[in-house]
């Protein structure tokens, strides 16, 4: 099967998108929502299922629309063309801070395995599919339910993931303790099981959850340094809104010498 | 290279290797692995040192493992049929290693089967609870009802017949009522229940019980008793309701079912109305037959003649044949039903001589001028 190569370049810091270059003819698939902008020439056209060239019965794409649609994502891809003359430039925007990084998927093995929400976009031809969980307590407990992302071919990929995306190589028999929210993408060859924390004073107080996830290797792992579930608690339980406290309002108003001692005593960790 | 190795492709791991892992084809055979690298080169390792476990993302894959000098090596079997193939025919130097990954995946398959029964358990759990509930409702609303102090019946009654009384138009000081509080006194001796008994103008034949010991009469069903013995079988009846707080009883399995059926499915409405609903009218039937069997019962120990009972059912079912609605869509059983059980009940108690009610039932019949 014959992959679009697409080249490619990210920009920003924080706060990402990757602008991805279409010799005519090509095209890219996105995750519905994250295009950012596109020159004239690109067509978009929004197909049942995920887009992939080797679906091609009804049947086939009904049942990558009824993938997608268990792992939370839209019945649609939306499939980028370049019908013009010359090359051509769209950009895909990360819907969230973090970091996004290009994947080539024959360097991983041709399979990724992902979370959920982490796909941005991608060559046309990467087909993008599930992979349940079989092992019981990872689906309850591993941070990811029973269904993960899968990603096959032999194109390139880019995913996104909050705070900083930190790539890892696992050797044969190496064990890494991740905490179960981190993770972001692997590939089939690591073994994934999860662990009690042990202890009943570390499950309850150390904050880490009851569970970690145990990843041995050989293989490759991402893990991202911030899930946007933790920043999400943060922002909550710092809005005034649930009870939050802002220090700097706090003496701008001038709260009272007890107030502010008790504030610094007592304030938070942040 | 023996006759009977063991083809296997994988991807190999290891120093120098490619994080993703090399794809190549390795050979097992009585002795060693083999693995072909793309090179050209071969990698060996006897059997001895080999170590196999389980692994990938599901733990699918066989995972064969060795240790030359400091370098680490592991060769991923990925393909299923591969694996398969292993399990199968590996030589005999891994039987013992083949044989724990064996109860390990079979292990795993159980511990997975008993993880989702539980799970299944768990979901179905408000389910098998609510249907014990349905099952053991009868009792269960007999024994909160016996919670409950007669006095505090009485109020409840008390309260119910207000709400009623403006809506009945009360016959009072005619000879019938003089009547109805004799067969009354003679049905109810030593009763825990102040009696009260009413009639109330209304031209059915029915006549029903308040808890707390309140009975109305319609002045129809007078007017169709042919005697005093007929209007003593439906008092008889609507005492034993009152004496087996039918009626409170009834409101406890009405509220308990409710509440319950509304925990389990939310506010659903119409389903959990309709469930509470045709259960409440198979305890309104239950209730009806066992306040008939106990009427029998109590015409005996008043000395009155059962029989009554009987004639007045016989001419209710004359006068409704036809217009019944179906068994269990009914607050009360059929009548031919309920005539066929009175009449075995009378059967098998069998009566002494009775006592015959001193009352001119055609001057109790003219004093309500129906």
């Amino acid at each position: 099967m014959a992959m679009d190569i697409i080249d490619y370049k990210i920009y920003g810091t924080e706060t990402q998108f990757v602008e991805v270059e279409l010799d005519p003819g090509e095209a890219a698939v996105g995750e519905a929502g994250a295009m950012m902008y596109m020159e004239d020439g690109i067509v978009m056209d929004t197909v049942f299922g995920d887009g992939s060239a080797q679906q091609k019965s009804f049947w086939g794409k009904l049942v990558g629309a009824g993938k997608r649609l268990v792992t939370g994502e839209s019945l649609f891809t939306t499939v980028f063309q370049n019908n013009g003359s010359g090359k051509r430039k769209l950009a895909f925007a990360a819907p969230y801070p973090g970091t996004l990084i290009p994947i080539h998927l024959p360097d991983v093995g041709g399979t990724l395995i992902c979370q959920k929400d982490s796909f941005l976009c991608a060559a046309k031809g990467v087909a993008l599919g599930i992979e349940f969980q079989r092992k019981l307590g990872v689906g309850l407990f591993g941070g990811e339910g029973f269904v993960m992302q899968r990603l096959d071919g032999d194109g390139l990929a880019f995913i996104h993931a909050g705070g900083t995306l930190y790539q890892r190589d696992l050797a044969p028999g190496e064990v890494l303790k991740v905490d179960t929210g981190c993770i972001v993408a692997l590939t089939r060859s690591v073994s994934y099981d999860i662990q009690y924390v042990g202890g009943l004073k570390s499950a309850l107080f150390s904050g880490e959850g009851l569970f970690f996830a145990v990843l041995q290797g050989p293989g490759k792992i991402w893990l991202q340094s911030l899930p946007l579930s933790r920043m999400a608690n943060r922002i909550v339980m710092a809005a005034p809104a649930m009870g939050g406290r802002s220090s700097e309002q706090g003496s701008l108003l001038g709260a009272g010498a007890a107030g502010g001692l008790l504030g610094g005593l007592l304030g938070d960790d942040e | 290279m023996t006759p009977n190795a063991l083809a296997l492709p994988g991807r190999l791991f290891g120093p120098g290797l490619a994080a993703a892992g090399v794809l190549v084809s390795a050979r097992l055979d009585a002795l060693q692995l083999s693995v072909a690298l793309p090179d050209g080169q071969h990698l060996r390792a006897p059997l001895s040192q080999l170590g196999l476990r389980n692994a990938g993302f599901d733990g699918a894959q066989v995972e064969i493992g060795w240790v030359q000098g400091e370098q680490r090596h592991a060769l991923l079997i990925e393909d299923a049929a591969a694996v398969a193939r292993l399990l199968r025919d590996a030589p005999g130097g891994l039987l013992a290693a083949i044989a724990a990954l064996q109860v390990q995946r079979r292990t795993r398959g159980v511990r997975r089967g008993l993880g989702l029964s539980a799970v299944a358990l768990w979901l179905a759990l408000p389910l098998l609870a609510l249907l014990l509930l349905f099952l053991a409702a009868r009792p269960l609303a007999g024994w909160i009802a016996g919670l409950i102090p007669t006095a505090q019946e009485r109020q409840l009654g008390e309260l119910v017949f207000k709400a009623q009384a403006v809506k009945l138009d009360l016959i009072q000081g005619t000879a019938a009522n003089t009547a109805l509080q004799r067969i009354g006194e003679r049905l109810t001796p030593g009763s825990r229940y102040r009696y009260r008994w009413h009639i109330a103008r209304d031209a059915s034949v029915n006549a029903f019980a308040i808890p707390g010991g309140i009975v109305v009469v319609h002045s129809g069903l007078i007017a169709a008793a042919g005697d005093a013995g007929e209007l003593a079988g439906v008092l008889a009846h609507e005492v034993e309701h009152v004496e087996r707080r039918h009626s409170l009883k009834a409101m406890m399995q009405q509220a308990g079912l409710r509440l319950a059926i509304g925990a389990v499915f939310g506010d659903f409405g119409i389903v959990g109305d309709a469930a509470g609903r045709l259960s409440g009218l198979q305890f309104s039937r239950d209730s009806e037959r066992e306040a008939d069997r106990h009427a029998i019962d109590r015409l005996g120990a008043a000395r009155i003649e059962p029989a009554g009972m009987l004639r007045l059912f016989a001419k209710l079912d004359a006068s409704a044949a036809g217009a019944a609605p179906p068994v269990w869509l009914a607050s009360h059983p059929t009548t031919p039903e309920r005539i066929e059980r009175l009449r075995q009940r009378i059967a098998e108690r069998g009566f002494a001589a009775h006592q015959p009610l001193d009352i001119d039932w055609p001057a109790v019949q003219s004093s309500i001028g129906e």
